[in-house]
């Protein structure tokens, strides 16, 4: 008996860690269902070990990213900014926002937001990088500028982020969701940084993927102390994490950018239907 | 080579490998000598367990890990795994420091500043 769960919890680690790393996400909308439903994990226990598989999907899949140049640290570090600050905000009015019943109102919102991004994603689907539009103010003020050897297209690929302000502001609201449902975070910063920044796929994937061990940091010391954060569950999902991240990340550069944003988009479908479905349940 | 790729991109891996030696440790000890755990396995291994970081505390962990207790190893690993992101923050912060980039000093020290409040501080206010 303990020895399947560990198995289960094993194999989920490795689903999860390989998806997260592949998409820019922390694992959470694999970890959660699973656990909660599949193996009768208490919700708390499950949103705990999926925290701690954001930071394991980001420390294990971005080693490799930041080595290969495909991540872009001061894009990625700017934005931190914003999503450090919205999870600290997210966190401090959880408990005010479970009180007055909102918590499924919100739920739902955040399932409404992903969907509908799913027509602009779909707009996109088919572009192996995105058009290139004028640099803007923030592109020198914050040195956007960057350039990743794509080994799919075989070549070079220069490009620069633009709207960092705006940007900034879907990563405050991507803080503050993580900080209030416990996931979340990786979707809306992928976002960000592919409709607002208007960076190639594989770019906010890495970057994305960088910035969620951060912000999950930012919770654990609250989950840490609340309890959430049971050591075999959480520990045995790490270890599985940990290996589906470093697979992911050896994958990933090879790989065609319209494969890894359909991928994305059916996250985006799945998560949207499950955080409906848990403001209305 | 020391540009911060290199960095960064070695603190992660380095933080990644020890957590997970010192959370397969814990899993092997629980697994070889359960009996060296203050907790029994059908407890510890279960999915509604009571035992949790709340019950834990960092105060009893040097006497866990010296008696190879495999749960304190765990909690111990999930800790290095932790203290990995907010460690390449701190080097980043340094590093463009030294080379004079002040705007990405001021963002990086913001954002150290924000982690190390959220993990110290507000857990006070919960």
């Amino acid at each position: 008996m303990v020895l399947l769960f560990f198995i289960l919890l094993l194999v989920g680690g490795v689903a999860a860690g390989f998806i997260g790393s592949l998409v820019g996400l922390g694992g959470a909308i694999v970890l959660v269902p699973l656990l909660s439903l599949g193996l009768g994990v208490p919700l708390y226990y499950a949103a705990g070990a999926a925290l701690i598989a954001t930071i394991a999907t980001s420390s294990g899949a971005a080693s490799a990213y930041v080595r290969d140049r495909i991540t872009n640290i001061k894009i990625g570090m700017s934005l931190e900014i914003a999503t450090t600050l919205g999870a600290i905000g997210g966190s401090l009015i959880a408990a005010y926002i479970y009180k007055i019943g909102a918590l499924s109102v919100i739920f739902v919102i955040f399932g409404v937001v992903l969907l509908t991004s799913v027509y602009q994603s779909l707009k996109r689907r088919r572009l192996e990088l995105p058009k290139r539009m004028p640099a803007d103010k923030t592109t020198t003020l914050f040195q956007l500028k960057g350039s990743y050897y794509d080994e799919y297209l075989k070549r070079k690929v220069n490009y620069h982020g633009i709207r960092w302000f705006q940007s900034e502001a879907v990563m405050l609201a991507a803080g503050i969701i993580s900080g209030l449902l416990g996931v979340g975070s990786g979707v809306l910063k992928v976002l960000g940084m592919d409709q607002a920044m208007n960076l190639p796929q594989k770019v906010s994937t890495t970057t994305s993927n960088f910035m969620i061990g951060v912000t999950a940091a930012v919770g654990t010391a609250i989950y840490w102390k609340l309890g959430y954060i049971q050591p075999f569950i959480a520990g045995t999902a790490a270890v599985g994490v940990l290996i589906g991240a470093y697979i992911g990340s050896k994958k990933l550069n090879s790989m065609d950018n319209v494969v890894i944003r359909t991928i994305f988009i059916m996250v985006l479908v799945v998560l949207g239907t499950e955080m409906i479905l848990r403001g209305i349940l | 080579m020391t540009d911060l790729e290199y960095i960064i991109g070695n603190t992660l891996r380095i933080g990644v490998v020890a957590s997970i030696i010192i959370i397969l440790t814990g899993l092997a000890l629980l697994l070889l000598m359960p009996s060296a755990s203050r907790y029994a396995i059908s407890i510890i291994a279960s999915p509604t367990s009571k035992l949790n970081s709340s019950v834990i505390g960092f105060g009893a962990m040097l006497n866990g890990l010296e008696s190879l207790d495999g749960v304190y190893y765990i909690m111990l690993g999930l800790a290095v795994l932790i203290a990995t992101p907010v460690a390449r923050v701190l080097l980043s912060v340094l590093w463009f420091f030294q080379r004079r980039n002040v705007i990405y000093t001021v963002i990086t020290f913001i954002v150290l500043t924000n982690i190390l409040v959220a993990i110290f501080v507000i857990p006070h206010f919960i």
